[in-house]
């Protein structure tokens, strides 16, 4: 988070919420005192100023409707406001801007101007954005990848980054929250190949493939994304043919997706049937443990590694998902 | 052959296409966000069924069935599928969740209770190193983790119920990190085989989990083998492998608001502890701290242990004292004693017998006589006896029939004329002709249902549950009052309350088979509260007192109503007050005089007398009579007959009469 005061609707309330967090920390890591607590009290109760085009809204972060209310008065924008009250009841922020290609196309949360170090993000790839009427829904998550997208397109040129990053998000990585467990799996338990091959695969299987073709050669920097940026070789490379691919080619990948995630899926049950010996001589598969442990998934993984089964289950499935992503074409 | 073989190609094409475009609708579409709403209500129903399914499975395995009349939504769960865990899995342990709940209603193991009360009581006579209180509530939170591993044990191996095994996992996913003993325990016992360690725990937390895990190895290890016979013999001697383990470990007898040099070295604290100087620094949230010894609120057991006086002393003690205090109150205000309507709350206390949920509340109420009695309140359970429901419905299915079709105490019903409508369905082109000369072909008339212009109405029945309530008279009061709710279960504007008394044990007992505010289950279920009532009346009653309280609560719940009170009684009235010189019929009557007093208009009071006519003064305090002598009180179309001729076209046309409206 930058200190520096933006010329952004909502840079007052990204101050405000820094000033909060701040406060929360010395309390969490520091000591509890009087003085703390007050300086808590005052952060999350001072006026703060949301400039809209219309008016500027008054709104204070011990009232979360009142910052709804203010984020929703934004109209050339999306912003969205994400909170959380820790074990202690404090409360952690994520402060976030969404886009969409169309209106009919799913919303890329594309910019986050405050993050919380201790917000919770169960799946790294979704932030969930609440409407002012308390809806809440799963938008994919871009917005970690902005810098990389500001360099492959010009840091001068702000939107076509929001722009890049709304195609990638809708119509490239086709990303669903039933991948979920896999993700995490990938992210935490040291298989990152996995989640590329995952989503190889529902590219092949779901993407629009024809519509894309043109799109990539109007955005180069799509293909250069994954190269340079979110690194998937082989998504790049599928992107970087998918123009010489023939027309039978293109109708075939949606089949041959189907055979490669039939393989796929054959090795991820064998890697998750992995029985793991536990204190006392108690067997427990992969499975098992992963669902238990879903959200310490980092806390598991010291004891997993400990073990040559699963050390040898987890090779065995990285050689898989890279044998999926090179048999694509 | 070329061409029926590109033929079979593309069709295999086409199916595989096919089940890729549509999958299989799954339960978990009913709460998946970015479903369609066509598939959200398919996956509705799909849900509906896997529960349904659940369910009867689970109460089969407990050794009964749910019949036709069992709600299916009373414990059902969606509680996991709506936070941040996989949607398909968390669904499957909201399942897991609902049969656990259902098994354990009908099954209970009940471990905790039965080791409580034969062990601890043999454990107090040898050695225990720790303190025994401490013992005794650790034991409690052992016994109760390992009844409800053992209950999950049992349903999972059954392939239906493989879902309490998901709902274990998803459990010890949410598990965080613990802070007592007993959620040590907790932890360790249900989910110790598959949690995460924690990297950096504090060293006392360290080692009650590790004397925990150690103690539990061999049990998990049998219970993975398979099914484990004996249940509270297995767990019995888990229970005691883990107290024995622990013993050593918990401290010794602390003194009072403070932890001896021993324990405090041993990193235990005390979570009531006073902070003092709480203006001065304290060490950081965040760090990490020792387990606080118990955090579990005291039983009613521990409260009364080392107390001489009973409950019931108590409590009697606690209503002298509160009427004392009016007293004064009222002296000082220079006004003559009187807790005449009110609802003093007393305390709580866990009620046993006839009273089943807890806790009960107990009422100071007034006797009618300027005296006033205690009483204290509970409600029944809805009955998961099937069979005794149906008979129930069945016995008061003619009953209901003629309250159903009766226009309802309270209420208006008006015919509004319509007539020459010309939108809608009413028009038919044939007989416009017609009715340029016939009045009444196009006459059509809905009902018209208004409120009593006295307030809204409400339906009292109360029933009396005393000794003298034999089985017939008994038989006869639940299917009246079953009747009475399953008649008016659709109508949302009436308001229908229905309660029971007597006394017993020197208590007086009010207990309500429906009351909005307290009754766990449906509106729709009341009457399987009613099939929970017991089969013969016991002990005596407090007449005039529980007509009072019954109608403080049918005032607390709208205070606006127009009551209309239906006793069902065999009109063998007892005193509720101990002044002298007022007979129990003259002190319903009282009581009765002085309600309608406070409310002129709005109290109606029919008496139905099963088996013997109520003498005089009751009957000049009522509005309207229903003798049902004793040799019709088992046919129940002559009890309806009786019903049906009487009171309810008296109380409808002595509404009516009055309504200044009409």
């Amino acid at each position: 988070m930058t200190r520096t005061r933006r010329k952004r609707p909502v840079a007052q309330l990204a101050e405000q919420m820094d000033l909060v967090d701040q406060a929360v920390e010395t309390l969490l890591y520091r000591a509890v005192s009087a003085g703390g607590l007050a300086a808590l009290s005052r952060a999350l109760e001072k006026q703060v100023v949301v400039w809209t085009s219309r008016a500027d809204c008054t709104c204070e972060l011990r009232d979360p409707e009142s910052v709804d209310n203010a984020l929703d008065m934004i109209w050339s924008q999306r912003w969205y406001f994400g909170l959380q009250m820790d074990e202690f009841n404090l409360p952690r922020y994520l402060l976030f801007r969404t886009e969409s290609e169309g209106w009919h196309d799913a919303e890329v949360s594309v910019e986050e101007l405050f993050l919380s170090p201790r917000y919770s993000l169960p799946d790294e790839r979704f932030a969930t954005a609440r409407d002012f009427g308390g809806r809440e829904r799963q938008v994919v998550r871009l917005a970690p990848y902005r810098i990389g997208a500001l360099k492959l397109v010009g840091r001068r040129n702000p939107k076509d980054a929001d722009r890049l990053l709304a195609t990638i998000g809708s119509k490239i990585l086709l990303w669903t929250e039933d991948q979920r467990v896999v993700a995490l799996i990938a992210r935490h338990l040291g298989a990152p190949e996995l989640l590329q091959a995952v989503e190889v695969l529902a590219f092949m299987k779901r993407a629009e493939h024809g519509l894309l073709r043109y799109r990539l050669e109007e955005q180069p920097a799509i293909a250069r994304f994954f190269q340079d940026v979110y690194p998937n070789q082989a998504l790049a490379s599928l992107l970087g043919r998918l123009n010489t691919l023939s027309p039978t080619t293109l109708s075939e990948l949606p089949d041959r997706a189907e055979a490669l995630q039939r393989t796929l899926a054959d090795a991820l049950q064998r890697f998750l049937g992995t029985k793991i010996q536990r204190h006392g001589g108690i067997r427990r598969t992969v499975e098992e443990l992963v669902m238990a442990n879903i959200f310490r998934l980092e806390m598991l993984r010291p004891e997993l590694e400990s073990s040559m089964h699963f050390l040898t289950a987890r090779d065995q499935l990285v050689t898989t998902c890279r044998s999926t992503r090179s048999a694509k074409g | 052959m070329q061409q029926a073989n590109r033929q079979q190609q593309w069709r295999r094409r086409t199916k595989r296409r096919r089940e890729r475009l549509v999958r299989a609708i799954r339960p978990s579409d009913a709460f998946r966000p970015e479903a369609s709403f066509t598939t959200k209500v398919a996956g509705t129903a799909a849900w509906k069924r896997r529960s349904m399914d659940t369910q009867t499975a689970a109460l089969t395995r407990g050794g009964t069935s749910p019949g036709p009349d069992f709600d299916f939504t009373t414990h059902v769960d969606t509680s996991i599928a709506r936070t941040n865990y996989p949607l398909d899995a968390g669904v499957e342990a909201d399942f897991g969740h609902t049969a656990l709940t259902c098994y354990k209603k009908v099954a209970l193991i009940s471990l905790s209770e039965s080791y409580r009360r034969k062990r601890l009581a043999d454990l107090e006579q040898s050695s225990v190193a720790c303190d025994l209180a401490i013992y005794r509530s650790a034991a409690d939170a052992v016994t109760e983790a390992i009844e409800n591993r053992l209950a999950l044990s049992r349903l999972a191996v059954f392939g239906e119920l493989a879902c309490c095994e998901t709902y274990r996992r998803a459990s010890a996913a949410f598990q965080v990190r613990p802070d007592s003993v007993r959620q040590i325990a907790r932890a360790t016992l249900l989910f110790g085989d598959v949690l995460a360690r924690d990297p950096e725990p504090h060293p006392t937390t360290q080692l009650l989990t590790e004397a925990i895990l150690t103690a539990s190895a061999p049990f998990f290890q049998r219970l993975e083998e398979g099914p484990v016979e004996g249940d509270f013999a297995f767990g019995s001697e888990w229970a005691d492998a883990v107290m024995a383990s622990i013993d050593p470990l918990l401290p010794p007898p602390p003194e009072k608001r403070s932890l001896t040099d021993d324990e405090a070295s041993a990193g235990y604290s005390l979570r009531s502890d006073p902070i003092d100087d709480f203006l001065g620094v304290q060490p950081p949230f965040h760090q990490k701290r020792p387990p606080t010894i118990d955090d579990s609120p005291p039983t009613a057991e521990q409260l009364s242990a080392g107390d001489e006086t009973s409950a019931g002393d108590r409590f009697k003690q606690e209503a002298e004292r509160v009427a004392k205090n009016l007293a004064a109150q009222a002296r000082a205000a220079g006004a003559d004693f009187s807790a005449h309507g009110t609802a003093s709350q007393l305390g709580r206390s866990e009620e046993a017998g006839p009273h089943q949920g807890s806790p009960a509340q107990a009422f100071l109420v007034d006797a009618g006589d300027s005296s006033s009695a205690a009483i204290s309140e509970g409600f029944y359970d809805p009955s998961l006896d099937s069979a005794e429901v149906r008979r129930l419905a069945a016995d008061a299915r003619p009953i209901e029939r003629i309250v159903r079709d009766q226009a309802l105490p309270g209420r208006r019903d008006d015919l509004d004329y319509l007539r020459f409508r010309r939108t809608g369905p009413m028009i038919d082109g044939k007989r416009i002709d017609l009715a340029m000369v016939e009045d009444n072909v196009f006459q059509v008339s809905r009902p018209i249902e208004t409120a009593h212009g006295a307030g809204r109405a409400t339906l009292l029945l109360l029933a009396d549950i005393s000794g003298s309530m034999s089985e017939a008279p008994m038989r006869a009061l639940k299917a009246v009052t079953t009747a009475w709710l399953r008649a008016t279960a659709s109508n949302p504007s009436l308001q229908v309350l229905a309660g029971a008394y007597n006394t017993t044990e020197g208590r007086n007992r009010f207990t309500w088979s429906w009351n909005r505010n307290l009754s766990p289950q449906s509106r729709a279920q009341a009457h399987r509260a009613v099939a929970s009532m017991p089969k013969k009346g016991d002990g005596g009653q407090a007449d005039a007192a529980s007509i009072r309280h019954a109608v403080n609560s049918a005032i607390a719940v709208d205070p606006k109503a127009s009551i209309t009170l239906i006793l069902l009684s065999d009109c063998g009235f007892c005193k509720s007050g101990s002044v002298g010189g007022v007979g129990p019929d003259a002190e319903v009557a009282n009581t009765v005089q002085e309600i309608r007093e406070e409310l002129p208009d709005r109290f109606r009071f029919v008496v139905t007398a099963l088996g013997r006519a109520p003498n005089e003064p009751v009957r000049r305090a009522a509005d309207e009579t229903v003798v049902i002598p004793s040799d019709e009180l088992g046919d129940f179309g002559k009890i309806a007959r009786h019903i049906s001729d009487s009171a309810l076209r008296q109380v409808n046309r002595s509404w009516h009469k009055e309504d200044p409206a009409a």
